[in-house]
């Protein structure tokens, strides 16, 4: 987790299934060598509602 | 001495396409949050914790409509482990403002909004929870009422009915002695035809209601077409009144659907 200290090549992993507080929800990964970050996944798995399309033609009041 | 096991019901509180905003109500419910955790074991609850219990569940809160294959199979593991199953929000009981898209062409709006259509896995259609499986109360809002959320929860713990009136939000208007404005001012209000709850919130700040908390009893629709009309407001802004946050209601999309023509 983050926080915890860091070894030069050290591989380390960092998986957070679960961020709240976030408009919509996603899950976050990250892989570490060290300090260096070597991969980021971002997954968005909030499902769409497209309201920029439900928007179109409608007034702003 | 050890702890005398926990005899609380537990609560699980799960999320579908939606805002949060529903399920937030529960932790803004601040003054009484307390009492709440102290009457139910809060087992599973992203948004507020990450600490969780495994099913089954003695209460499952669902906010949030049925729009994904994924989702449309995770709601019937969520019944699957719940004794008890109350839906909340406009999304959860009537699709949500996203079940406008149940009118056009998915693919489109997928095409629209992403600009790698291809990550987008979505049904044609955004529908209430209640299509999919057995739900043992429905609680109306966008968002909910924290007042009707603590009533329907006290409702569950006692075994009773919840007390929410379905009556209009006119009640509510007279009520909190606000004086009609349609009639006063001429501004157009779902009011007549929008259950309460709300405590006519909007009205009393001089804008008509947007029938965020679901159709009333026996809403009279045409009655109120007729005076909108006497207002000056045609029927494609009705239509659009009608398809906001409970569209696919089904008094609301009826009625939209006939002036729709």
């Amino acid at each position: 987790m983050p926080g915890e200290s860091s070894t030069p090549g050290e591989s380390r992993e960092i998986a957070v299934d679960y961020l709240a507080r976030v408009e919509g929800e996603g899950a976050m990964y990250l892989k570490l060598d060290g300090d260096r970050v070597e991969e980021v996944q971002f997954n968005i798995f909030e499902p769409p509602r497209f309201y920029e399309a439900l928007l179109r033609g409608r007034r702003f009041d | 001495m050890t702890a005398a096991p926990d005899s609380r019901p537990t609560l699980a509180v799960w999320k579908f396409a939606s805002c949060d905003g529903c399920q937030l109500t529960l932790l803004d419910c601040e003054d009484e949050l307390l009492t709440i955790a102290g009457a139910i074991n809060i087992a599973y609850f992203p948004e507020a914790t990450r600490a969780e219990s495994p099913g089954p569940y003695d209460l499952s809160i669902v906010e949030g409509s049925v729009t994904t294959p994924h989702d449309a199979e995770r709601i019937l593991e969520v019944r699957a482990m719940s004794r008890t199953l109350i839906t909340i929000g406009a999304c959860a009981t009537a699709g949500g403002v996203q079940s406008l898209k149940n009118w056009a062409n998915v693919d489109d709006f997928i095409s629209i909004v992403y600009a790698e259509p291809s990550f987008i896995d979505t049904l044609a259609t955004s529908t209430p929870i209640a299509d999919h499986v057995e739900v043992d109360f429905e609680l109306r809002g966008c968002p909910i009422s924290k007042q009707q959320l603590i009533e329907v929860i006290d409702a569950f713990l006692s075994g009773r009915k919840p007390n929410t009136p379905t009556h209009s939000v006119c009640v509510e208007c007279k009520l909190r002695g606000t004086p009609c404005i349609m009639v006063s001012h001429g501004t157009p209000c779902m009011g007549p035809i929008t259950q309460s709850g709300c405590g006519a919130l909007c009205p009393a700040y001089n804008r008509g209601c947007y029938g965020c908390f679901w159709p009333s009893d026996s809403p009279n629709i045409e009655s109120l077409r007729d005076t909108w009309h006497g207002l000056g407001i045609d029927d494609e802004q009705l239509v659009r009144a009608l398809r906001t946050f409970n569209a696919y209601a089904p008094e609301f999309k009826e009625a939209s659907d006939r002036y729709a023509g």
